[in-house]
């Protein structure tokens, strides 16, 4: 519809008095202070945990799956489970917990618990980023009953300015990615006499394993 | 919807005396406003924030069609289809032609205001199509066939009781019989029904809190993750935004995402914030084949060029809904179209023209408190008192009220004439108080003393009495 879009913007330039400008650099700008906490994984952990996550620290990828078959118990949530397809999620010795049915891919419709690997943690409000690529799952953490995020404990920066940048460093397919999805605590609404219930349409619980011995 | 605006006071005197409404806006009053505050209380840097909100916004509306172009060019790079749209009939059959070219038959939507405005979903109905809405508060007034009571808790007028009939009337498909107590029970039998109609949907509609010029992006904020399911399930993804919701550079996006969770609902983040561009890329595991945006004007470019610019800044939080007592007494239906509260006195005449809304414009008691926690710095009292100047030019008001002010008018211009009448009135009412120093009632003067009495002046007018002071010796230095 040229016929609109002709009209809209000569209605917006004379408005303005005039053709305006696109600024080319950015604005400065500075991140909050709470953006730029002296221990950024203690802070991601404390305000995660503010959010309603859950969150475990582990040493590394070879107690991942003991992590995860303890959420697991402890909610009571079967063991099967839907691993997004990413490189780092294959580098877990998944066979150190057999009795678990690990099972690679896009969550589907009836699975209970799907794994993400979040591309970065800002510490700013306890965020897990999620991207959308190759390699990646949106829906694993929007669908499921539960979903579990493994971050790796070097990608918390501080604040979401950050994490922009550490999702450029690693971009296949182009920066930034089609879908890039910050997370914080699990689904919730208030729609009903202002009264907080969690679960609505994303999962009701969200389990966060830092990986690695950064500020352990 | 058609407009309603112009009955507001007969609406909003009825809400008054409506007691099941005015148990639910009780619960205003403590929730958004106190955990806002505490939220900004966690946030030293609050402030500065929001004079750098309120600066990204100038500079845009500043430079509209430029952002507006950069934005369209990244899109069309991506992959996307951008559709400009002058008014809302345009925006509906634009949206129409979409869902028919994708053989739609089920559409489900993320809650927009902009779809409000544009009543998108009367017109995909009127011609085959279902649509469906995802937010929980949206789902159930649209059963109900209301209009959103609140820009961000559309259901806000609604008891639990009220949800549990509605689901009983329209989910013919579950026992009639089965329990509905409490919260947890129809949030689970709504996430259920919900959950095959996302699987279900052809197409799915958003709407955009803001579009990032830089990276072609729009920009979604929900709490219960309806927004990610409606973009990524259906083939074809459909965003529905404003103009002036276009922000130049992902860092700004930060910077407002910094102040709007924290005046909405008091969160430090929304649950969900998401920034979709384009359509599924090469190898993708998942997301639609195809992203379209649909830009709507719909009196925006007028709004820019006149006194009221400064309401294009708004990104709808709801903050000023939440701390408006007004609002708070009245609720969000009296203001009769699909936005409320100072945000809607101030915008709702520029859509739909103040001969439509007359009285929204009083719809304040110009507290100023809607003015002091807005996060992108709106002067709303300022707006309504245009508003209200505008109606006057227009010769729009109450013939009374009309003629009440060129009286005063004409006297206020004269200061020795005004002093006499004061001088008089002051006396003559002083005379009528008698002893007791009340009036029980005052010709033209109903709408105070119909429901309180009015203290009688004594004596000395203001300016007697500070022109008295004056002249009195001053105390003797020490
Ligand atoms: S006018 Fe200000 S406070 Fe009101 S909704 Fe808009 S941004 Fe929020």
């Amino acid at each position: 519809m040229s016929a609109a879009r002709s009209t809209i913007l000569e209605g917006i330039r004379s408005a303005i008095g005039g053709a305006g400008v696109a600024a080319s650099g950015g604005r400065a700008q500075t991140a909050p202070s709470r953006a730029r906490p002296a221990r950024p994984v203690a802070a991601f952990v404390e305000n995660a945990e503010r959010a309603g996550c859950t969150v475990q620290r582990v040493e590394d990828v070879n107690t991942v799956p003991e992590a995860v078959a303890a959420f697991l118990a402890r909610h009571d949530l079967g063991d099967a489970v839907r691993c997004a397809p990413e490189p780092f999620l294959d580098t877990i010795p998944w066979s150190r917990r057999s009795a678990m049915a690990i099972e690679t891919g896009v969550v589907r419709d009836g699975d209970r618990i799907a794994i993400t690997a979040a591309a970065a943690g800002v510490a700013e409000t306890g965020t897990l980023v999620l991207s959308s690529g190759p390699d990646r799952a949106i829906l694993n953490a929007f669908l499921p009953e539960a979903h579990i995020g493994i971050l790796r404990s070097g990608d918390v920066v501080g604040s979401y300015e950050e994490s922009w940048t550490r999702l450029g460093a690693g971009a296949d397919g182009g920066w930034p990615p089609r879908t890039v999805t910050w997370v914080t605590g699990p689904s919730r609404t208030a729609d009903i006499e202002q009264t907080l219930i969690v679960g609505v349409h994303g999962p009701s619980l969200i389990h966060v394993i830092v990986v690695g011995d950064e500020e352990a | 919807m058609e407009p309603k605006s112009r009955n507001f006071v007969a609406d909003s005197n009825r809400a008054l005396v409506d007691p099941v409404l005015q148990g639910t806006l009780a619960k205003l009053a403590g929730g958004f406003p106190d955990a806002r505050r505490d939220a900004v209380s966690r946030l030293p840097e609050f402030d500065a924030l929001r004079d750098a909100a309120r600066d990204i916004k100038d500079e845009v509306l500043d430079n509209l069609d430029a952002y507006l172009e950069r934005f369209e060019e990244r899109v069309i790079a991506l992959g996307g289809h951008v559709h400009w749209c002058r008014d809302a009939a345009e925006a509906c059959d634009v949206i129409l032609g979409i869902c028919r070219g994708a053989g739609a038959r089920t559409v489900t939507k993320s809650k927009s205001m902009i779809g409000e405005e544009i009543a998108i979903n009367e017109h995909l109905e009127a011609h085959g199509i279902e649509p469906v809405e995802t937010d929980l508060g949206e789902y159930i007034i649209q059963l109900r066939r209301e209009p959103p009571s609140h820009i961000i808790a559309p259901a806000i007028h609604l008891t639990r009781d009220h949800v549990a009939e509605t689901f009983r009337e329209h989910h013919h498909e579950l026992a009639a019989d089965r329990p509905l107590e409490g919260g947890d029970a129809l949030l689970d039998e709504a996430r259920s029904i919900l959950r095959r109609r996302f699987l279900a949907a052809d197409v799915g509609i958003t709407g955009a809190n803001m579009l990032v010029a830089e990276t072609g992006a729009a920009v979604t904020v929900t709490n219960e993750g309806n927004a990610e399911l409606t973009m990524t399930l259906p083939k074809v993804h459909v965003v529905v935004a404003s103009i002036e919701k276009v922000v130049p550079t992902l860092a700004d996006a930060v910077t407002i995402l910094r102040v709007l969770a924290r005046s909405a609902t008091g969160q430090d983040i929304s649950v969900y914030t998401t920034f979709a561009a384009g359509p599924r890329r090469p190898g993708d595991a998942d997301g639609p084949e195809a992203f379209h945006v649909v830009l709507l004007d719909n009196g925006r470019t007028a709004t820019l060029g006149n006194e009221f610019r400064d309401i294009l800044r708004c990104i709808r939080c709801g903050a000023c809904l939440n701390h408006c007592p007004v609002y708070g007494a009245a609720g969000g239906h009296a203001y009769g179209w699909v936005y409320s509260g100072p945000m809607g006195a101030a915008l709702t005449p520029s859509l739909i023209g103040i001969e439509h809304a007359p009285d929204l414009p009083d719809a304040s008691s110009f507290c100023g408190r809607c003015e002091e926690i807005c996060p992108m710095r709106i002067p709303l009292p300022a707006l309504l008192r245009r508003w209200r100047q505008r109606r006057h030019e227009a010769r729009l008001g109450s013939a009374t009220s009309r003629w009440g002010l060129a009286i005063w008018a004409f006297v206020a211009r004269r200061p020795a004439l005004y002093r006499l009448v004061i001088a008089a009135a002051a006396a003559l009412l002083g005379l009528a108080g008698g002893r007791s120093g009340r009036l029980r009632r005052l010709p033209l003067g109903g709408g105070w003393t119909d429901v309180r009495d009015l203290p009688a002046p004594e004596g000395r007018t203001f300016m007697r009495a500070w022109r008295a002071r004056n002249h009195e010796p001053l105390e003797p230095a020490p």
